[in-house]
This record gives C-alpha cells, sequence and structure tokens, in this order.
C-alpha cells in the first residue's frame, strides 16, 4: 500500500526586505529619474509659455479682462460679438480667402520649382540659392522691399506694365488689389522652404518608377504628374498644413504694409486679435478671437488631412 | 584621501538639478525692485535711479539729451530706453501688465485720457501747486486743457503738431494766384486751378488731402475741416458721436466735393518720394501739415524753401486747426514720483524745453519760446496758429472709436458712400461702442 504523503511545501522564495528609504534610493538613483529629471525642465517650459497660456486663453474668452480693471465673467458675450460683429466675420472670411489663395498656388509652385531644380541643369544650385533667399530675408526687409515694388507712382511693376499700356495701380491701396497683392509676397517669401523640402523628397522617389513610366510611354510631364506627385502626397500633406498653419499666423506682412485696410480687405483674424489686445485692450475678445482661429486652423487641418492623406 | 570620480550619469543629474534650480529662481516674485528700495531706504545723499522712455526724437535730440540736458541733472542717474511710435503702445501695455515700468515716459496725442482711465498716470495738481516759478501758467491753455482729466492735470505738455495749410508760390503763381486761400470757397477755387492734368492722369494735386497707408490718413485731416465748420467729434459728455451734426456732415461734404466731384487730388492721394511730401516734391500745390515740409525741404531739397510757405489756419464757421499734444506721464508705480517731478520740471524748464525742441525742430508747448531762435518765420506762423488749436476729445477708447470712422470714410472718399450715409453710419458704429462702456 502505497501511502500517499503530501507534496512537499514548495520551497520559498526568500525575498531579501526592501525599506521605502532605499527604494527611494534606488529610484533616485536610476535611469528613469534621471529621464523624468531632464523631462522635468522642457516640460515645465512647455507647461508655462504653451499650455497655461492656451487654457488661459479659453478662461479669458469668458471675460472682460482689460488689464486695469477687475475680471468679470461675461459669459458668450465675447463669442456673440465675434460673430454678430461685421468686422470679425470679415477677419475670418479674409482669413480663408488669404489661405486659400495662398496655398494651393504656393503649393503647386514650390513643387514645379523643386521638380525643374531636381534636373540636371546648368546653374541649379544658383537657382536653388536664389529661390531660397526669400526665405532668409526679414520680413521687414521683404515688407520693404514689395512697398517699393508695389509703389503706385514709382514702382518697378506699375512701369513695366505702363510699357505695355497697363494704367497705374494701387496694389496696397485698392481694396481689389491688396489681399492678392500680399498673397504674391507670402508666396514668394515661402516658396523656397517649400521648395527645399519637396527636393528632398524628389530624391527619394525610386529611379524605378521613373524607368517603368518611360517604359510605358509616359512623357516627362505625365511621370511628374502620374507618378512622382501622388508618390509626394505625405509631404505635399506636410507643406500644405504647415503652410496652411503659417498663413494663419502671418501678422508681419499686414502689420507693415497694411494695418487690415484698404476697407478692411486685409484684416485677418490675427490682426484683428492685435487690435483687439493692444489697441484696444479687449482681452477677453481678443482672446474668443484667437479661440476662433485655432478652431479655424483645426478644421483646416482636418479637411486637408481629409483630402490629401494616403489610401489605406 | 578618498577620492570619487564624478560619473557621466552623475553630472548630467547634477546639470538638471542645478537648470531646474535656476529656472525656479528666475520664476520666483522678484523680491522688490532692488534699485528703488535700496533708493528708498538710502541717505538722501546716495544717487537716485530714474528710468525714462523716450518716443520722440531724432539723432540729434538723443545727443542734446544725454550730452547737454541729462548730465546737468545730478540728483538722479538716468537710464532711457529710446524707442519707437510702432511698438510704444505694447510696450508700455505689457510693462504696466508687469508692474514693471520707467518712472517719466512719453505718449502720444490720445494717451492722456488712456493713462487717467487705467490709473497708470500720477495727478500732477499737487505738483503743479508747489512747483514755484516752473510756470505751469507759460504753456498754452489749449495744451493745458488737454492734460487734464476729470479735472487734474495727468500730464505735462512736451511738445504739440498743429497743421496748417502749406502751399507752393510757383504753383498758385502758376495758376494766376499770388495770395494762399483763407478759407473754404477759396480754397477750393485755388485747388481746382493748380490741379495739373495729363489727359484724365493727375500730375499735380491741387490740394493733397491725404496719401496712402496708414489707417488714420483721411481721418486726420478730416479733423480740420470738421473744426473750420464748428463741428464736434463727440458730445460734450462724451457719451454721444455728433458726427452726422450738421456741420460734421458739412465738412464730409466739402471733402467730398474736392476729392469726389473735383478730383483735386486722385483717391488714395500722392505718395512720399522718399522721404518727400508731395508739396515738396511739387507734386502737390497744397497740403495740410506741420512743420514737417520745411523739415524735410532743409534738409533734401533746399531749393524749394523759397516757393514754400505756410499760412494761418482758414476759416469757415470759425477760424480753427487740430493740434496734436504729447506728453510726460509720470508712472502711477513709480517708487520715486517726488524725484521723477524733480527730474520733469528740470527737462520741462524753459532753458531744457528750448534745447529739447530745438532738436528735433519741434514746437514747443511754452508760450515764452515764440519767439526761441531755432524756430523760423514759418515755424512762428505755425505757433501762432495754436491760438486756434482744438484738440482731440478725451475720450479714453479713442483709438478704437476712430477705427469705424476711418472705414467709412475710406468708402465716402472713393464715391461709395454719400457724406450723410457716412456719417450716419459712422454715429451708429460709435454709439455701439460708447453703449458698451455705458
Amino acid at each position: 500500500m502505497s501511502t500517499l504523503t503530501a507534496d512537499p511545501k514548495p520551497q520559498a522564495t526568500t525575498i531579501p526586505q526592501v525599506s521605502w528609504q532605499e527604494k527611494i534610493r534606488r529610484w533616485l538613483g536610476g535611469e528613469t529619474f534621471t529621464a523624468y529629471l531632464f523631462l522635468a525642465i522642457p516640460l515645465f517650459i512647455l507647461f508655462f509659455i504653451k499650455i497655461y497660456p492656451v487654457f488661459y486663453n479659453v478662461f479669458l474668452s469668458f471675460t472682460n479682462y482689460d488689464l486695469f480693471s477687475p475680471i468679470k465673467f461675461v459669459g458668450l458675450k465675447n463669442y456673440q460679438d465675434v460673430v454678430s460683429q461685421d468686422v470679425n466675420l470679415k477677419a475670418i472670411r479674409n482669413t480663408l480667402y488669404f489661405t486659400i489663395g495662398a496655398v494651393p498656388l504656393g503649393t503647386a509652385l514650390a513643387l514645379i520649382v523643386a521638380g525643374l531644380l531636381n534636373q540636371p541643369i546648368r546653374g541649379r544650385v544658383i537657382f536653388r540659392f536664389l529661390f531660397y533667399l526669400p526665405v532668409i530675408t526679414s520680413v521687414v526687409v521683404s515688407a520693404m522691399i514689395w512697398q517699393w515694388i508695389y509703389s503706385p507712382q514709382f514702382g518697378v511693376l506699375n512701369y513695366a506694365l505702363g510699357l505695355v499700356g497697363i494704367p497705374e495701380q494701387n496694389w496696397l491701396s485698392d481694396p481689389n488689389l491688396a489681399l492678392p497683392s500680399l498673397v504674391v509676397i507670402t508666396i514668394w517669401g515661402s516658396l523656397g522652404g517649400h521648395m527645399i523640402i519637396f527636393l528632398a523628397a524628389l530624391q527619394d522617389v525610386p529611379a524605378e518608377l521613373h524607368e517603368a513610366a518611360a517604359i510605358d510611354g509616359a512623357k516627362g510631364w505625365q511621370t511628374f504628374l502620374y507618378v512622382v506627385v501622388p508618390f509626394l502626397r505625405p509631404v505635399i500633406l506636410f507643406v500644405v498644413v504647415t503652410y496652411s498653419i503659417g498663413i494663419f499666423r502671418n501678422f508681419g506682412l499686414i502689420f507693415l504694409l497694411t494695418q487690415g485696410g484698404p476697407q478692411l480687405t486685409t484684416n485677418t483674424l490675427v490682426w484683428e486679435v492685435y487690435q483687439n489686445a493692444f489697441g484696444y485692450l479687449r482681452f477677453g475678445r481678443a482672446s474668443a478671437l484667437a479661440m476662433v482661429l485655432l478652431f479655424t486652423i483645426f478644421v483646416i487641418t482636418y479637411l486637408n488631412f481629409r483630402i490629401l492623406r494616403e489610401e489605406d | 584621501m578618498n577620492s570619487k570620480k564624478l560619473s557621466r550619469r552623475d553630472f548630467l543629474r547634477m546639470s538638471g538639478v542645478a537648470t531646474a534650480g535656476s529656472i525656479l529662481a528666475a520664476c520666483a516674485p522678484a523680491g522688490g525692485n532692488s534699485a528703488s528700495s535700496s533708493a528708498d531706504d538710502a541717505p538722501s545723499s546716495e544717487p537716485v535711479e530714474l528710468s525714462l522712455s523716450i518716443v520722440d526724437f531724432v539723432d540729434n535730440t538723443k545727443e542734446v539729451l544725454e550730452s547737454e540736458i541729462f548730465p546737468g541733472y545730478e540728483d538722479a542717474t538716468i537710464t532711457v530706453n529710446y524707442t519707437a511710435w510702432n511698438r510704444y503702445n505694447e510696450e508700455m501695455t505689457t510693462a504696466f501688465a508687469g508692474g514693471v515700468t520707467p518712472d517719466l515716459f512719453q505718449g502720444g496725442a490720445v494717451w492722456a485720457p488712456q493713462m487717467a482711465k487705467r490709473g497708470w498716470s500720477l495727478a500732477l495738481d499737487d505738483y503743479i501747486a508747489g512747483s514755484g516759478d516752473w510756470g505751469w501758467d507759460d504753456w498754452f491753455p489749449a495744451l493745458q486743457e488737454d492734460a487734464t482729466i476729470d479735472g487734474k492735470v495727468v500730464a505735462i505738455p512736451y511738445r504739440f503738431d498743429i497743421r496748417s495749410l502749406w502751399y507752393r508760390t510757383d504753383l498758385l503763381a502758376d495758376a494766376g494766384f499770388d495770395a494762399p486761400p483763407t478759407n473754404w470757397e477759396e480754397l477750393r477755387e485755388i485747388a481746382k486751378a493748380t490741379t495739373q492734368r495729363d489727359g484724365d492722369k493727375i500730375t499735380v494735386e491741387g490740394l493733397h488731402y491725404s496719401g496712402p497707408g496708414g489707417w488714420q490718413n483721411d481721418l486726420q485731416p478730416y479733423m480740420y475741416f470738421m473744426e473750420m465748420a464748428d463741428g464736434t467729434f463727440l458730445s460734450d459728455d462724451l457719451s454721444t458721436c455728433t458726427l452726422d451734426s450738421d456741420p460734421c456732415i458739412e465738412a464730409m461734404e466739402y471733402i467730398h466735393q474736392l476729392i469726389v466731384e473735383d478730383q483735386v487730388q486722385p483717391y488714395p492721394g500722392f505718395e512720399n518720394q522718399g522721404d518727400l511730401a508731395p508739396i515738396v516734391a511739387g507734386t502737390a500745390a497744397m497740403t495740410f501739415s506741420s512743420t514737417h515740409p520745411e523739415r524735410i525741404a532743409k534738409q533734401y531739397a533746399p531749393d524749394v524753401l523759397d516757393n514754400l510757405q505756410v499760412t494761418l489756419p482758414l476759416s469757415h464757421h470759425v477760424q480753427a486747426t487740430h493740434v496734436w499734444i504729447n506728453k510726460w506721464f509720470i508712472s502711477s508705480l513709480s517708487k520715486q514720483p517726488d524725484q521723477t517731478w524733480d527730474l520733469l520740471t528740470y527737462m520741462t524748464s524753459v532753458e531744457n524745453q528750448e534745447k529739447y525742441s530745438a532738436s528735433g525742430q519741434y514746437q514747443p508747448p511754452r508760450q515764452s519760446l515764440g519767439d526761441a531762435e531755432y524756430l523760423t518765420e514759418r515755424a512762428k506762423i505755425l505757433f501762432n496758429s495754436t491760438n486756434f488749436a482744438r484738440p482731440y476729445p478725451k475720450h479714453w477708447r479713442l483709438i478704437e472709436l476712430f477705427r469705424p470712422f476711418a472705414q467709412e470714410l475710406e468708402l465716402c472718399l472713393s464715391g461709395q458712400k454719400s457724406p450723410a450715409e457716412t456719417m450716419t453710419a459712422t454715429c451708429e458704429a460709435i454709439n455701439a461702442i460708447l453703449a458698451e462702456d455705458a
């Protein structure tokens, strides 16, 4: 008869007891703490310079804050002002026109220029440099140059148009021309930067794609349009999104050249924010306008993603 | 000796802690303005530090201030922030928001009501009462009045910019006139006669009313005409827009006639040729301006000076013109207001005011400087125009109130709205802003 005996108890593993002080000491001495410590510095800066102001701006948008009176909660009044006052609606409209005017054309031009300068042509380094030059030019200098180019009486543009019989135009003072004139300057100023991004992407296009297209009988422009451009879709999305955000934030040119005029045709959201905040000390309304600006950027970015992102 | 090697990780950790500590220290609230607090506690023999913000200067002014005026003031160490008008409002706003302001600062024509409303400027009545022979009575009454808000003097004017009619004797003579206009009828007649055209294109403006660019370009000259018509921008109690009153509409109709009907200038008018205003460049026969044309002509086109003249303000219902008055303010946050006032009286004493005004060929605010050597005959005519001067209404939201008016003026002068419609729409917009504050 066998005797059933209980299995011997498994040998208990002895875990050395570690005091909490020791745990903390180890944690403080470990890499994790070092990582947190280093992360803490940028996070601290990020929080106080970027995140906190955004939330404070949301709070201010519901107040009548003007720097010197006690803050008073006004509910949705600032937002009502934004959507009911003609000047604000014009600002929203102008901002959208500005974006729609500059982004598609500017992106297409940058892509075409990048495509051309990706070819083995003579002096392409010089051309790349010349196209890139406006990007490294200060906005103040750019504005002064274009002020002279657009000068109605002494500008080179009117002079050139005069040679072919076109009368003088008030480029920055005519309500129909002021915004398109700013669009041209914006495209000129940003073309080089986007061109560089596209150039880098073009150099990643596999040579096999070009060869396959050539075998299929595609001409140069067909290869570019139907092979290269779809390949660059993620890069185009990146350029379009960052370009749109850049234009929404465009302040320098308007400040230096038109100050929102003539007849409010260049009055954009960011200019209106500035006017309300520093011109009138209406920080509550300026904050509401800034929230509208933020929301509009979200919408435009979302639309760009929907339209341009790669199909699964 | 037991030496321990510092590991890379320890070094990084210590650096991180030090950096975080520095940031925290930098972000901590200051224990008070050390310069100021030490000045408060210091024996009176120790020099005090005073800070100034100066925005109205040319290179010569800076030189005069630093080599002639400041060295003569030994009771304080003076530090100056020379700045520019296009960023000044933001600078001062953020300075007050941050609680760190200059003791003494300059401000523009519309600043006094804002400063008083915000409580940013110190009331100066008690100082003035005890200022002995410094001479507040020497300031033009219109300038004193402009610096007085709700019965309290909140600033001391240091410069004024009065505009009157400048004309080119050669261009008037070419059109058969040997004297400048004195009223609206004559102005219109001469403006029409002196306008020169090449086909449809205007080559010489009979009257340069406004040029392209700044949003106040149309609004500022309207003020002269409104004041000549004896109109006002706001009601006396500042609660209602009065631009839709008969005198104001009459002024607008007159300007509309000149620009839209008679086309004595294109709209917008000619731009400057570099620094040369159209009247100096010879592309305008008349314009309203301060001493600017003479200053520029002296510098860049001295041969034009013989043909460049200015006249006393024109008349319509009254003889009047507009004056822009720039002022010194003592910050309400100054830790040393008494010393700042002392410096202000020193800087605006007859002798130093003359030096400052002469440095930039500015109009001096003191009546006793009317005979100052630096004032030319033309500048003296402008100086005497001060007797007909009317300043801006003293509403603290004036810049915001100007904006709808400027927009409507553009529509009117480009022929898209009638003067009456313009003024009605303007008043609706302005009254809506005024109602918000009410």
